[in-house]
């Protein structure tokens, strides 16, 4: 199980971020993703793997109005 | 659009005038013209107003604060209309900045309203020689001011024109006042229309000429009712004229960090828009399908955010096809985000202009929203022709769309039927009765379409006297506060959102804090001082553009390659190096040496302003109100349409939902949510310096510097020991 902004979510092994963020459902462009409190580039979400137990902060940019 | 050549128009009254030079941004005058008695001055602007107001908004709460008393009607001679832009308003160099500001009194909120739009006017208006242009009186017959920045002119003219309708009056007036055809990108025409006459929603169509299309393009100071203030002083258009734009028209005192600061932006928007937001493709309308799967679109009058069946009809994709792709759409010089998109060769399926083939500016997101799901309507090009009947009767297309968005909905609850509404089905997604609607309020002479144009604070009242509809279900679900209709996000799942709509300067107006990502999605803003720090952060930041002239979209529409992972996400919100631009620019242009903070000081000073002026017209009666809708569902099938999730939200108030019929369970969300409410206001009044009313008290306005007499005084009038936090 990791943990993404604050609620729980299933883990399996060589979960990437962006299947992280597919499983929730973010599809807005602008994210910032924080794993364990480090950064990680937008090109490497699709490469980038989180480990079990790993606490994700998935950040929405503001943009619009 | 073709249109006849006008008539001369008659010079009912001309004065001359010399026209000042602008030095590091500012002329350092006001035009001053009463259309009614008639009179024209050039005053000046001191150096206080400029370090307490900087420009802007800034200057137009000023100006409008001394014309004004607090019995003041919006429909009064004395209510003006001052348009500013502020000292880098019209400078090339930097994306964005060709932004001007309305200041007036609201027939909709009886109170100031302030009312933003891009188009040329703002920047050809000061290097004619005016911070700003304040325009108060009435005049006994319809007229044109036009101020001849090339000449050193004002004239009031006698208008000729054939209607008040924007896309007509617009282009006869570039074409009249133009030598040639190059010309015509020197003048620019602030319109209304026909509605704007008829209804309290009018807008302010400000335009600037397209040489590539050969046609008018307009840009709309929409909310508020700027447009009905312009009609009710029967002023059909106004007019600048200025025919030498260059580049340093402001007179920067460091012209090279003002490039070298723009090129950086420039290159970013070149490199990164189509990874990001795809503004130069799309605009505004790329949140379309985004909003929608975050239950954000308003639909059916903001019962849900989504509706996943129909969001493909009107999807971000399917507006890229619609729009002409490939012209450069700044509207202003050096804008390179370009987002102001059109619709060519438009061919009108209804109403007067039926059959004319015409360029149609938007829709934006909010249009979208509003004339598209917001009511029901997924056709996008209806929704593209609603646009253009609302920019050319002069009518804010939020205000139009929530505002029969309720009429469906009192429609479909059976308050309203065919005979009320003179033979019109209502019922959402309707689409030729509500167009049909549209036509009967542009032409006034339906008691029902007349009705509806009053807004939805008036119609809550008409409905319930003259139809019976209930009351207190039209307070529940119709979406305004402060007499304004709420802007196009639902903003029932994020306690921040609430303040960033109903804790508001002027109404809920999404140009103050759009806080639902980071509070509802991101979870950043946990407590209800955090909410508050950013409800007292953001308003001022966002405050900070309408006193300059610039555009809000460059700031957080595009950001660095590297603003994910270069601060952190507390900061990556607020774009450290693009809010550092604006200091670096600001500083070039006008030679001072402010630092990032002062950008919120110099806000600040003009938000407690613009708050105590609301005090002052609401006589201290100014709390701020939430509809029910705003805070959650108000019926069944709204908490049925995501069970789970509102069963979880129960939950986490401490209510068991087991065993509570979907009403007990609405009742006891809503109660949960109300204390919410109180506990949000507070910590958000506190944060901001006012008392437990909402009034900045006076020690907040000897802190920012805006302790003035006359301030002071209404501060010591309506704040009372007992409401001291």
């Amino acid at each position: 199980m990791i943990v993404v902004n604050g609620e729980e979510l299933p883990w399996h092994p060589g979960m990437t971020v962006q299947q992280v963020i597919d499983a929730k459902r973010y599809t807005f462009r602008m994210l910032a993703v924080w794993v364990n409190d480090v950064p990680v580039l937008r090109e490497r979400f699709a490469t980038h793997t989180v480990a079990d137990r790993d606490r994700i902060q998935v950040l929405h940019m503001i943009s619009g109005g | 659009m073709t249109h006849e050549k006008i008539a001369p128009m008659k010079v009912l009254q001309e004065w001359s005038y010399v026209r000042s030079p602008i030095d590091r941004g500012y002329t350092r005058k006001a035009l001053y013209v009463n259309v009614g008695k008639p009179d024209m001055q050039i005053r000046e602007i001191p150096q206080e107003t400029i370090d307490a107001f900087t420009g802007g908004r800034g200057f137009g709460l000023a100006l409008l604060w001394n014309a004004v008393t607090e019995d003041t009607k919006w429909n009064d001679p004395e209510n003006e209309l001052v348009i500013s832009g502020g000292p880098l308003c019209g400078i090339t160099q930097y994306p964005g900045a060709g932004k001007c500001y309305t200041v007036f009194l609201s027939p909709l909120s009886e109170q100031t309203y302030d009312s933003n739009s891009g188009g040329y006017w703002g920047p050809l208006t000061k290097f004619s020689g005016f911070d700003a242009v304040e325009i108060a009186g009435k005049a006994d017959r319809d007229v044109v001011l036009f101020v001849n920045g090339d000449e050193g002119k004002i004239q009031i003219l006698e208008s000729t024109l054939p209607e008040s309708n924007a896309y007509t009056v617009t282009e006869a007036l570039h074409d009249y006042l133009a030598a040639d055809e190059g010309d015509k990108v020197n003048i620019s025409v602030v319109s209304a229309g026909k509605a704007a006459e008829t209804t309290l929603w009018g807008c302010l169509n400000m335009s600037f000429y397209d040489p590539r299309r050969k046609t008018a393009r307009l840009k709309q100071a929409g909310r508020g009712g700027g447009g009905t203030v312009l009609r009710d002083k029967k002023i059909v258009a106004l007019v600048v004229k200025y025919s030498s734009v260059k580049g340093t028209e402001n007179n920067p005192v460091d012209l090279s960090t003002l490039q070298k600061v723009g090129v950086k932006l420039h290159k970013e928007i070149r490199d990164l828009d189509n990874v990001q937001c795809r503004m130069r493709k799309v605009g505004t309308p790329h949140l379309n399908e985004i909003m929608d799967e975050y239950h954000l679109l308003p639909t059916n009058n903001y019962k849900f955010g989504q509706n996943k069946k129909d969001i493909g009809k009107i999807d971000s994709y399917t507006y890229e096809k619609i729009f002409t792709q490939g012209l450069p759409d700044g509207c202003w010089y050096g804008c390179s985000l370009a987002c102001a998109k059109a619709v060519d060769h438009y061919e009108i399926q209804t109403g007067p202009c039926k059959g004319r083939s015409v360029t149609v500016d938007g829709p934006e997101y909010e249009t979208v929203a509003s004339l598209g799901s917001n009511i029901g309507v997924y056709d996008p090009l209806w929704t593209v022709e609603a646009n253009f009947y609302a920019d050319h009767y002069g009518v804010d297309t939020i205000s139009l769309g929530t505002g029969l968005a309720f009429v469906c909905e009192c429609y479909e609850l059976g308050y309203l039927d065919k005979a009320k509404t003179n033979g019109l089905d209502l019922s959402f997604g309707s689409k030729d009765d509500l167009m049909e609607l549209i036509h009967r309020m542009a032409e006034g002479t339906d008691d029902f379409a007349r009705a509806v144009g009053l807004g939805i604070k008036k119609m809550k009242k008409v409905f319930a006297e003259r139809y019976g509809a209930d009351g207190a279900v039209l307070e529940k679900i119709g979406m305004e506060a402060q007499g304004i209709e709420t802007s196009e996000y639902v903003p029932k799942e994020s306690v921040a959102q609430w303040g960033g709509y109903y804790l508001t300067l002027k109404g809920p107006q999404h140009d103050e804090a759009w806080l639902i990502f980071m509070d509802m999605v991101n979870k950043q803003l946990p407590t209800f001082e955090d909410k508050a720090e950013a409800l007292h952060y953001f308003p001022n930041f966002r405050t900070w553009f309408s006193l300059v002239g610039l555009c809000k979209l460059p700031w957080n529409d595009i950001e660095p390659a590297d603003n994910h992972v270069r601060y952190r996400p507390q900061d990556a919100a607020r774009v450290p190096e693009h809010v550092q631009n604006y200091v670096d620019i600001f500083n070039a242009v006008t030679g001072k040496q402010i630092v990032k903070e002062d950008l919120i000081t110099m806000a600040e000073r003009v938000y407690n302003f613009q708050r105590l002026f609301q005090v002052r017209m609401k006589h201290g009666n100014a709390e701020h109100t939430i509809p029910a809708r705003a805070m959650g569902p108000v019926f069944p099938d709204e908490w049925d349409a995501r069970k789970e999730y509102y069963d979880d939200k129960l939950r986490e108030a401490g209510i068991a939902p087991e065993g509570l019929s979907v009403e007990e369970k609405i009742e006891g969300l809503r109660g949960h949510r109300l204390e919410q409410w109180a506990d949000l206001k507070d910590a958000v009044y506190k944060r901001r310096g006012w008392n437990k009313k909402g009034i900045p008290t006076e020690e907040t306005l000897k802190k920012l510097g805006i302790a003035f007499p006359e301030a002071v005084a209404v501060a010591k009038k309506y704040c009372r020991p007992e409401d001291e936090f």
